[in-house]
């Protein structure tokens, strides 16, 4: 799909959602895009309250999409939401819900620095640990540049966390509640997902079982991203810049967000760096706890990694039904649905190793209580 | 049938010039799109290689788990078994379920082997921490 054509008709509407006259330039179709297209867009707003440049970025909904994303206006609320929380997210500009400007509905956010691809922050970090290690000599003690950014993805998740049900804000009414059968219901939704698609999966029959018999208590119920992970995190110079993508978000226990992001699928292959491919397990957690005030249950996280990994399958095995439906063939789509191999051949491991100890080894993490 | 070169031999050289010539002079979205035509032509290498014998073995276990011959066809054979796991025919902790978990890991370490075999190496180097 290409823009161009419609400048005009962008133009146009943002003029109105505006109230000043928008010039528009198209700018390149932007990477990370799964699920959404998006494209950078500067907009001129010659006159009214939001008269000035804006950069930003459009985001409008791929040729196929799975049934689990959420609207662009939906996300647009989830959006400002997390931005009122105080997260590090893309301000809202404006929403278009009909499709009738460019054929598809599509939101307009603010365009953040960094970069979301998961190799090149990989790559950044390596580079910044480098240097790292270089300068502190025999001085152990400094934070690693990883585990500097682990922690403060935790913050980030425990400030979208304190969003909850009870005191959610108006534009989240379209958020189905989920109670204390949240991962009943989940294996119910899962197993019915899988009688829908053409071949059958005996691994993740298997693995919802064990999530079936292993589930724990659900207490707490938060405001989850449910795709927070690299690719979805803009990083400049090893600092978050932005939270990307609140298109799987809702009503969850938080544990699923930090067991996603411990998931081995998310790791890039960076597996020893456990929280995301990133940092440690304890940066991250410590980060958590620093906002959320709150002790977190290893044990929990590491459920919810199991779930995460067969979500992941589920997704993967999607994607690739994109591809094969005839709905969108991609090359892409269709390698994606073996990634489904990685999350069966991980499943059967984590599961046998959910009930042993790992054997103990210190990390290098500096708590608070290290200041002293 | 072609014999001289045979299909293997031809994918076999398409693959290596396409990694040796094409790719190092690819950049940015072309040099991503040649390595996934390359991974797709090494996993069709890969898999040539089986004949049918990986099929074979799945089918001889599935009949064994299932107590009965199932479907001559692998799909429906495979959709026996995971039917009986949805309908708990293995109950935990039981020789049974023991039996079916090496089944399911022996499958999946024969296809992923196929597709992405660094990826099982790097999972069997443990690093990880114990919190």
């Amino acid at each position: 799909m290409s823009l161009n054509k419609y400048r005009a008709a962008l133009a146009d509407f943002i003029s109105a959602s505006a109230g000043g006259a928008a010039m528009v330039t198209i700018g390149a179709k932007l990477g990370g895009g799964a699920i959404q297209d998006n494209w950078a867009l500067d907009v001129e707003i010659a006159d009214g309250p939001k008269a000035g440049r804006h950069e930003l970025v459009l985001r409008s909904d791929a040729a196929s999409r799975i049934a689990e994303s959420r609207s662009r206006a939906e996300e647009v609320a989830l959006l400002q939401v997390a931005l009122d929380a105080g997260m590090s997210v893309p301000q809202p500009f404006a929403v278009e819900p009909t499709g009738k400007v460019i054929g598809r509905s599509f939101s307009l956010i603010r365009r953040l620095s960094g970069v979301a691809e998961p190799r090149q922050v990989l790559h950044q970090l390596a580079d910044l640990t480098e240097m790292h290690e270089a300068e502190q000599g025999d001085d152990e003690t400094s934070e690693a540049p990883g585990d500097a950014l682990a922690h403060r993805l935790g913050e980030e998740l425990a400030k979208l966390h304190r969003i909850t049900p009870q005191a959610a804000p108006a534009g989240l009414a379209f958020l189905q509640p989920v109670g204390a059968d949240l991962i009943a219901r989940r294996v119910a939704d899962y197993r019915h997902h899988l009688d829908q698609l053409p071949e059958p999966q005996p691994v993740l029959e298997w693995a919802l079982n064990w999530i079936e018999d292993h589930a724990p208590a659900v207490d707490r119920v938060t405001l989850c991203h449910r795709d927070f992970r690299l690719g979805n995190l803009l990083i400049e110079d090893g600092q978050l810049t932005g939270v990307l993508d609140f298109e799987f978000a809702g009503w969850s226990d938080p544990d699923e967000d930090l067991g996603w992001l411990c998931a081995r699928c998310w790791r890039f292959g960076a597996f020893a760096q456990e929280a995301g491919g990133i940092g440690s397990r304890a940066a991250f957690y410590e980060g958590y706890r620093s906002i959320a005030g709150r002790e977190i249950d290893d044990r929990r996280i590491r459920f919810w990694e199991i779930v995460g990994t067969l979500r992941w399958a589920m997704i993967a095995l999607d994607q690739g039904e994109r591809h094969f439906s005839g709905g969108e063939r991609s090359l892409n789509l269709a390698l994606t649905a073996l990634r489904a191999l990685e999350c069966e051949y991980d499943l059967l491991h984590d599961i046998e190793a959910f009930d042993k100890p790992a054997p103990e080894k210190k990390h290098r993490h500096k708590s608070a209580g290290d200041e002293a | 049938m072609l014999t001289r070169p045979d299909a293997d031999a031809l994918l076999s050289i398409a693959l290596e010039t396409l990694q040796e010539d094409l790719l190092p002079r690819l950049a940015g979205d072309d040099k991503l799109t040649g390595l996934m035509i390359a991974r797709a032509l090494s996993i069709v290498q890969a898999a040539s290689h089986d004949h049918g014998e990986q099929s074979k073995r799945e089918m001889a276990e599935i009949a064994t788990l299932l107590g009965e011959t199932p479907s001559e066809d692998p799909i429906a054979a495979r959709r026996q078994l995971a039917r009986a796991i949805r309908a708990r025919k293995f109950a935990p902790e039981t020789p049974d379920a023991v039996r079916l978990r090496d089944h399911l890991l022996s499958m999946t370490a024969a296809r992923l082997r196929l597709v992405n075999v660094k990826y099982m190496a790097a999972r069997q180097r443990r690093a990880e921490s114990s919190i």
